[in-house]
């Protein structure tokens, strides 16, 4: 896109902010504001329960916004977990501010965890490990990258129509999809921030409208697929995919959900740090008696290759 | 509720049933001929009384025999008429304008006498005069900025025209002119409203006790009706401020038959940037602009008939183009209201007086941007449309002095394309939104019983609402109760109760006015407003100099809106708005205090109002209430007037207005706590992640910063010359912030620094009005 496309488009993108401001220029009068910051400090816990993974928990103190450096860890703290009420076992300090418990969770049981630290009140959380996302794909058709004699090992890949199934469990499920690249000789990879894909179940919340995209706009970091109003059913759609590509969907549960959409939230807001007018986020907590969010999420990853 | 409309309809039945005969008519300005709203109308020997109603029409049952009337309107001289009543009469009362030689210095800036069962803080009748001398930024009179004075009202952002009443939104106040609805009030991204002071005739406000009549917004109405045009004479008015220029049109067709008015308001502040691109011959061009047309015509066919047409235009347009490198760029925004309305009165009896209305009211924005080159094309178009036509019907019954029985009915039909948004390029052209078009369909009937017994007066009635859209259907009943008493020794006790239904919702987290902010209509998902207010008041009556009261009140609200967190209007609109919003609950609760000064050459009202006003989400801060983002907790304002100098051709005033309320409330990140690194990113390659990946800044509760106080005081100066050929010219001069207070307009941050924009500090202004 030349320079004054993306002028253009910049200015669409503003829309009428850019107008109000101009309007307003002339007149206005800014200045630094200092804020006293006076958020109450409370304990952090953030812990994502994975059927793949043992449990970690990282545990450190929040800080009002005005101070700086590392975050104080919790060191002292007991952590308690609980496999459908019954205990689940303790989980022990590995280093300063992280603890684990070397147990995997299992699908389909809840899990509650209790944090005791000295002078505070108990922390306590709960949630439910969702099922693995069931998907079934289908490759409609494969095409070679039109430049692959041209370029390097970076251009040797194919082009795929997908169709994808995922076939969706009773109850409320919330499923995210991103993409990793491999980074080649394929053992490292690259984050993919941005999907793009038409399917009826994605939340429009991080839609952004990108003249460039194959379909016009783009979903930011990941889509966010829900099964309202379809709990149980099918969900089909068809994807552009490319090999050397690995298509990642987890399942999470509602509290993990809503902590991922309102850091998503967060972060496409924090990319107009200057835009007024925004509605602000808080990001969600299930921690009673502290902040931080104790939830879970089951992956699969579906790999597409060369070969 | 089936007990209580029971109660409403069959209580005022006991008043009937006395032998009279009954004088009705009209009350109209004699210079001009124009119907006046609100006039009284008063039998001295029996204490009895009626006001005139939206039309100038009025009906007194009196004794027969020879009687005695009085007349009397706020700024025209009171009448006296002798009547030798032995039949039914018409009559056409004329009130000559000028001050009442017994009530010299009587100026009150409202009459109530319309609404006795209601306080002065739940009803207003704007005086149109006192606006266009109190000061104003700019030079530019505004109806709804003068609102803001008012005890309970509260402006958004500091000279906007949106405004907030008894902690409701800014979407809950329904503005009519000349019965329709207008959905855009503002002008230049909300600074200044649409409406142009020279074309409106009068205006009443309603923030407690709202009559039956009058429904589709929770919070306030501001019913404001244009002029008519002058029967008698031609007669013009012409305005210029550093803002607008404007002319106002009005003559006889025939007269004391038919006149029409044109009013045009155009703004300069396009003028001196195109003159500065001419002069340097820029490659840009770039400006912005905005009018308004306001038309009427009325034609009364014979003393039971009458017939107005009403159009009112206004449009916004901001545009910029450039030529760079061989590449063309266009880019254009536009928005406005058309409206227009058909009424006919008829008067079928002296007891039954109706009023029909046909009206379409639209708005409409749009915004284009292109760009060209000879290899690339590409084109981003939006709009977003609203379609409302009505017809509606009006009846009033006066079987008895004391007892007026109102009813009527109206049925909409709106469609709304909310943000149709197109995306067009070399090799795309994708459209989105197209899907969400709706219509709706809603259907009200209401009525009214307003009973006067002695010093007690009631205001009852119910309106009921059958609203159709997306395949839902809301069946809404709405009682409305309002009573008022008069103790004695200039005591009145008012209560009132009412419950209201809001079918449309507004779009917006600017609260600025700005044409972005979309009119959706409720559906399935997003179901209408419905919310309940009580409020108790106390006044006392000095001698009619001195008026003081006091009123408390307590609203509740369901399925408000807000925009999901993380919204935006630069983005949230690419969406399917119903995707975005979040429903809620609201409630507000208050007192308001007032004292006002009505007579002498000092008057004027100061007042206090200390309120609260929160909301809940489900999606928000754990389900907990937090306050409202206008949630201003003191409130004191004050406008008031000093004569300098009165005679029958001068008129020289001092003016002043003050302001002092708690700051609004902001969510503002004040904690960080470390972050969980999102899925994919700790496997990715990827170096440099921000900082806002790993870590969170939030805050525990939304709205936890509350700015600082806002204030201003302004001061302004009237001088008004009348000619003895009858031309007068009226000299304003206005300071507006005189102490330059710089109230912060909105925050943002920037490397990692708040800041605060203030935009309105010290501004002297000057506007000139000359009549003829």
């Amino acid at each position: 896109m030349n320079k004054q496309l993306i002028t253009i488009y910049t200015l669409i993108k503003m829309k009428v902010c850019f107008t109000v401001l101009c309007s307003v220029v002339l007149l206005s009068c800014e200045q630094v504001v200092g804020f006293d910051y006076q958020a109450e400090r409370k304990i952090c816990l953030n812990c994502i329960l994975n059927p793949d993974s043992i449990v970690r928990v990282d545990l450190y103190y929040t800080r009002t916004l005005d101070e700086t450096g590392e975050f104080e860890p919790v060191t002292n703290a007991t952590l308690e977990f609980f496999e459908n009420g019954e205990p689940w076992g303790t989980a022990n300090p590995v280093s300063e501010g992280n603890y684990q418990l070397n147990k995997k969770p299992l699908e389909g049981k809840t899990y509650a965890v209790k944090c005791t630290a000295p002078g505070n009140l108990p922390l306590t959380a709960e949630t439910t490990v969702q099922e693995k996302p069931d998907v079934a794909y289908v490759v409609q058709s494969r095409k070679k990258y039109e430049r692959w004699q041209e370029g390097s090992e970076s251009s040797h890949f194919y082009w795929l129509l997908v169709d994808y199934q995922l076939k969706d469990q009773n109850g409320k499920d919330f499923y995210w999809n991103y993409t990793l690249g491999w980074y080649s000789p394929y053992k490292k990879y690259n984050y993919g921030e941005r999907v793009s894909y038409i399917s009826p179940y994605i939340d429009d919340f991080n839609r952004v409208v990108d003249p460039e995209s194959k379909n016009g706009f783009y979903y930011k970091l990941y889509a966010r697929l829900t099964d309202a109003g379809v709990d149980g059913e099918q969900l089909t759609f068809t994807k552009d995919m490319t090999t050397k590509k690995i298509d990642v969907f987890f399942n999470a549960d509602e509290h993990y959900d809503r902590y991922m959409k309102s850091s998503v939230q967060l972060w496409l807001i924090e990319e107009w740090e200057e835009l007024p007018f925004k509605e602000p986020v808080q990001i969600y907590s299930n921690i009673e008696n502290g902040t931080g969010i104790f939830g879970s999420a089951s992956f699969i990853y579906l790999s597409f290759r060369n070969e | 509720m089936n007990k209580l409309l029971y109660l409403l309809i069959v209580f005022p039945l006991l008043g009937y049933g006395q032998s009279t005969k009954r004088l009705t008519g009209y009350v109209q300005d004699a210079q001009t001929g124009e119907r006046l709203i609100g006039a009284t109308l008063f039998h001295p020997e029996s204490g009895k009384g009626t006001t005139s109603n939206a039309y100038g029409f009025f009906s007194l049952s009196l004794p027969r025999g020879k009687q005695l009337v009085e007349a009397r309107f706020v700024g025209y001289q009171r009448t006296t008429l002798e009547l030798n009543l032995q039949q039914d009469t018409l009559i056409v009362v004329r009130l000559t304008p000028g001050l009442d030689l017994e009530e010299v210095t009587v100026k009150g800036r409202h009459n109530t006498s319309s609404h006795p069962e209601l306080s002065n803080l739940s009803f207003n009748r704007i005086n149109m005069e006192t606006i266009d001398r109190i000061p104003v930024i700019l030079g530019e009179r505004d109806l709804l900025k003068s609102l803001q004075y008012l005890p309970g009202v509260k402006g958004g952002r500091e000279n906007t025209t949106t405004y907030n009443v008894r902690g409701g939104s800014d979407d809950q106040n329904l503005i009519l002119l000349d019965g329709v609805p207008v959905y855009n009030v503002s002008h230049v991204f909300g600074f200044f409203s649409t409406f142009n002071n020279d074309a409106i005739k009068s205006a009443s406000f309603y923030k407690g006790g709202i009559p039956a009549r009058f429904g589709g917004r929770l919070s306030s109405v501001l019913d404001i009706s244009m002029k008519e045009g002058n029967m008698r004479k031609a007669s013009g008015t012409f305005s210029i401020s550093p803002i607008s220029g404007r002319f106002t049109y009005e003559a006889p067709i025939k007269r004391d038959t038919a006149s029409y008015l044109i009013s045009f308001r155009r703004s300069f502040i396009d003028l001196p940037m195109v003159l500065m691109q001419k002069i340097y011959d820029s490659a840009q061009t770039y400006g912005f602009k905005f009018y308004d047309f306001n038309g009427k015509t009325n034609w009364m066919v014979n003393e039971k008939n009458r017939l107005y047409l009403s159009i009112y235009a206004g449009r916004d347009k901001q545009f910029h183009r450039s030529e760079y490198a061989g590449v063309s760029t266009r880019n254009h925004y536009q928005w406005g209201n058309l409206t227009g309305v058909l009424r006919w009165n008829k008067l079928f009896s002296p007891k039954l007086f109706a009023n029909f209305s046909a009206y379409f009211s639209q708005y409409q924005y749009e915004q284009e941007a292109k760009s060209n080159s000879d290899e690339t094309f590409t084109e981003f178009y939006t709009s977003s449309k609203l379609w409302d036509h009505s017809a509606k019907f009006d009846f009033e019954y006066y079987p008895a002095t004391n007892y007026t029985l109102r009813f009527g009915g109206k049925y909409s039909h709106l469609v709304f394309k909310p943000n149709i948004l197109q995306v067009k390029g070399n090799e795309y052209n994708q459209k989105f939104n197209d899907q969400y078009t709706n219509q709706s369909d809603l259907a009200e009937l209401y009525f009214e019983n307003d009973v006067q017994w002695g010093d007690f007066n009631i205001n009852g009635g119910g309106r009921l609402s059958n609203y159709f859209a997306d395949g839902e259907y809301y069946l809404h009943i709405q009682p409305r109760l309002a009573a008022g008493v008069k103790l004695g020794q200039g005591y009145s006790l008012t209560a009132s109760y009412m419950l209201m239904t809001q079918h449309l919702h507004l779009l917006t987290n600017s609260s600025l006015g700005l044409p972005t902010d979309l009119w959706v209509a409720s559906t399935g998902k997003v179901k209408p407003e419905t919310g309940y207010q009580f409020a108790l008041g106390m006044e006392k009556d000095f001698n009619q100099t001195y008026r003081a009261g006091v009123e408390a009140y307590y609203k509740q609200m369901d399925h408000v809106i807000r925009f999901e967190e993380g919204e935006t209007f630069v983005n949230a609109n690419e969406n399917n708005w119903e995707e975005s919003v979040l429903v809620g609950q609201g409630r507000a609760y208050g007192s308001e205090l007032f004292v006002e000064k009505r007579k002498g050459r000092l008057t004027g009202m100061l007042s206090y109002t200390l309120a609260w006003s929160e909301r809940q989400f489900d999606e928000v801060n754990n389900r907990n209430w937090f306050p409202f983002k206008y949630d201003r907790r003191h409130d004191i304002s004050l406008m008031a007037e000093y004569e300098l100098q009165t005679n029958s051709s001068y008129k020289k005033s001092l003016s002043f207005g003050f302001t002092l309320q708690s700051g609004n409330h902001l969510s503002v990140s004040d904690a960080e706590m470390p972050g969980i690194m999102p899925p994919g990113m700790q496997e990715s390659v990827w170096s440099d992640l921000p900082e806002w990946f790993s870590t969170r800044k939030t805050f525990y509760e939304p709205n936890n910063f509350r700015m600082p106080s806002f204030h201003h005081l302004d001061i302004g100066y009237s001088s008004k010359r009348k000619r003895s050929n009858g031309k007068i010219y009226t000299w304003t001069f206005s300071i507006y912030n005189v102490y330059n207070r710089m109230n912060p307009w909105y925050y943002y941050k920037k490397d990692n620094e708040v800041r605060s924009v203030s935009v309105f500090p010290i501004i002297p202004s000057v506007s000139f009005t000359y009549k003829w």
